[in-house]
């Protein structure tokens, strides 16, 4: 291993240039802590960072300060001694859609219109890429402003972690699609699906009419005809959006654990990254075992050392063999995992060709902002 | 054998849901295996579009978005939303044509993007299919045994709940029939059970224990099992903690080269005492059968390890 034991004034050069860092990775490796803990020590080093953060763990919400609720940016405090400022903002899934609803909406009434839509008040929780646009489009918001230099967002656990990235130019290109806006504008003037003269997409309307039914096809059109309104200025906002993930100032930390379907997923997604021009940071392996070297080679002989040497404290030479024996035991295990963590996160770091920072496993949770430090703290090189 | 892996591998579908990095596919996996190990025709099912993790854990083959036969009693698909529409359309209207003209067209796939939760109704819609699926002369269920390796909590439970959200919101149509079938074979607790896998550490506790109540809640589903993942073994047995002191206490003096066992032994036991405790926790809040499987290392599991945890699965007693 080489390189080690930089300390974490390695990422906070990593960060120097970033106006928005974006942490990814799959579910469950820990992303909304890492991304708390980057932001902290950000902040902590300097800079006025705002942490988005989206369905947070009770425990963290704690130790940011977020309550359940609300949907507000919070100051955070920070040990003495910090030169920045922290504030943590939780988005709250439930109500960001309607407020995006509420900021696009033409009118009072259209906006009425759409919440009130059925079909709408049904799905909304489960609208495709829905929350990731919508984390997006709020990031987009936000550094439009000029209220902090740097904006970290954990990304929201998506089934397919890369969703996020393509939420923004996705929704672009469905409401762009002529014969998608001439079908619904069809049925907007007439009130009706009228599949004539719209070729392939009346062919489709009579196929999707006998899939779902005229009942469903009637009220998704109605809610797309609602929507339809809005549409330039969701499209404006998806492209703002979507340059924004390419912008110069915006990075990504890819986050996983040292296991290999874990490492396999953020390499794909690094992959992915590259592919789109977004500009991968460095990768962060979080819980990994420290290596405890070496284990004796010789408990018979080391027993009986400690026998001789150990002023009489022990009585049964059994005992102390049988213990020293099931030691060595764990220890080989911890050294085998170790080193296995070790191998992979090295062949992965190749793939990678950015900086790999590892992160050591906790058995304790993270109650406060002091402990989001220490974990920043505890951030090696590898 | 006994009866707490019996009971659940009585059912003809098993949903395995969990967060991210729990072990849900391993779980599948060995479930899967249980399954073929009791002489019934298996199907695995995931959602990992396109990194099926069954390949390298049945370790038979490849594995697509088409069912495949792994072996002779053995099925595995990674099921997308683009093939369940084709399979399916095909199926609903007999025709390829159908599908061809009317589906595989620009203007079908933008609005499909456009119909929320269509995605996930067509992936559960194929899953669901296939439970109820009948075949041969004697139009016995194709299937005996249906494993659902679902998505990341989250997504799970919109994912479970779409059919509930259906039959709510369209009263008449194609699609409340579709539902109204869905629906009642995912809440027939003889038919499907769901399985949650939870590692024992603080956070992913909480959220199983979260995913447990909302699922109670919210989804009419049975819940057949809790499934512990990772467990880690005691260093030593407890009644050697009073010897331990005293060789952690007279190491250094006597033989330093030990220093690694006794750091060893004590991030083993930290991570125990996190691991008990967050068990305890899990077992306290979540009162199913329980089955609990060791810590195999970081690599991926190949087919002798996952049948090892078939093993564990089978001489738990689910309690």
């Amino acid at each position: 291993m080489s390189g080690r034991g930089h300390a974490s004034a390695g990422f906070g050069e990593i960060l120097a240039e970033t106006r928005i860092l974006i942490v990814c990775g799959s579910g469950g490796v820990g992303k909304t802590t890492v991304a708390a803990a980057l932001a902290a020590m950000a902040a902590k080093q300097g800079r006025r960072v705002l942490a988005l953060t989206i369905d947070p763990a009770r425990r963290l919400a704690d130790a940011l300060g977020l309550a359940r609720s609300g949907d507000e940016a919070v100051p955070v405090s920070l040990p003495r001694g910090s030169r920045g400022a922290l504030w943590a903002r939780m988005l709250d899934r439930e109500t960001a859609l309607d407020r995006l609803i509420g900021r696009h909406a033409p009118s009072p009434e259209r906006r009425a219109e759409i919440l009130h839509n059925r079909f709408y008040r049904h799905v909304s929780s489960t609208l495709v890429g829905a929350h990731e646009y919508v984390a997006m489009e709020e990031l987009a918001h936000l550094a439009g402003q000029d209220d902090h230099d740097l904006l970290v967002l954990d990304t929201p656990p998506a089934a397919r972690a890369l969703h996020f990235l393509d939420a923004p130019r996705k929704i672009a290109t469905v409401l762009e699609d002529p014969v998608f806006r001439a079908a619904v504008g069809s049925f907007a003037s007439a009130g009706r699906v009228s599949r004539r003269g719209l070729g392939v997409a009346g062919l489709a309307l009579r196929a999707f009419s006998r899939l779902l039914g005229s009942e469903m096809l009637r009220e998704t059109l109605e809610f797309l005809v609602a929507f339809q309104e809005m549409f330039d200025g969701f499209k404006t906002r998806a492209r703002d959006a979507a340059r924004l993930l390419e912008a110069p100032g915006t990075g990504f930390v890819v986050v996983a654990t040292p296991h290999r379907s874990s490492l396999d997923d953020a390499a794909r997604l690094a992959d992915e990254l590259g592919r789109r021009d977004m500009r991968l940071l460095a990768a962060i392996v979080n819980r990994i075992h420290p290596d405890p070297g070496e284990p004796p080679g010789d408990t018979a002989e080391l027993a009986e050392r400690l026998m001789r040497e150990g002023g009489g404290q022990f009585r049964s030479p059994r005992e102390l063999r049988r213990l020293l024996f099931q030691l060595v035991e764990n220890h080989r295990r911890f050294q085998g995992l170790a080193r296995a963590e070790a191998a992979l996160s090295g062949q992965f770091a190749e793939r990678l060709g950015r900086p790999l920072f590892g992160m050591p496993r906790r058995t304790r949770p993270v109650t406060d902002v002091a402990g989001l430090l220490d974990l920043a703290t505890g951030l090696q090189q590898r | 054998m006994s009866a707490g892996i019996e009971a659940l591998l009585a059912h003809r579908l098993l949903l395995v849901t969990g967060k991210g990095g729990v072990g849900r596919s391993v779980v599948s996996g060995a479930l899967a295996l249980a399954g073929l190990r009791r002489g019934k025709r298996v199907l695995l099912l995931e959602v990992e579009a396109g990194a099926s993790r069954a390949e390298a854990l049945l370790g038979r083959g490849e594995v697509g978005p088409e069912l495949v036969r792994l072996e002779d009693r053995l099925w595995a698909a990674d099921m997308d939303p683009r093939s369940a529409l084709r399979q399916y359309v095909t199926l609903k209207f007999r025709f390829r044509f159908v599908y061809e003209r009317g589906f595989d067209n620009r203007f079908a796939r933008a609005f499909l993007r456009a119909v929320p939760g269509m995605d996930d109704l067509l992936v559960l819609g194929k899953a669901l299919h296939h439970v109820r699926e009948r075949a041969g002369r004697s139009r016995a269920p194709r299937f005996d045994l249906v494993v659902l390796d679902g998505p990341a909590t989250g997504h799970g439970l919109p994912f479970l709940k779409l059919p509930q959200v259906i039959l709510d919101a369209v009263k008449v149509g194609p699609m409340r029939k579709e539902a109204l079938w869905m629906q009642g074979l995912l809440t027939d607790p003889s038919v499907t059970n769901l399985v949650l896998v939870a590692l024992p550490e603080e956070l992913p506790a909480r959220e199983a224990i979260e995913l447990h109540c909302a699922a109670a809640r919210e989804l009419k589903i049975g819940q057949g099992a809790l499934v512990i993942n990772r467990l880690l073994p005691p260093p030593f047995p407890d009644a050697a903690n009073g010897l331990f002191a005293t060789v952690a206490r007279c190491a250094g003096r006597v033989c330093p080269e030990a220093r690694g066992l006794i750091v060893a032994a004590e991030l083993a036991r930290e991570i125990r005492a996190e691991q008990s405790r967050e068990r305890a926790r899990l077992r306290r809040e979540i009162r199913l059968p329980t089955f609990e499987l060791p810590e195999l290392g970081v690599g991926e599991l190949n087919r002798p390890e996952l049948e090892l945890l078939v093993r564990h699965l089978e001489s738990g007693r689910g309690r």
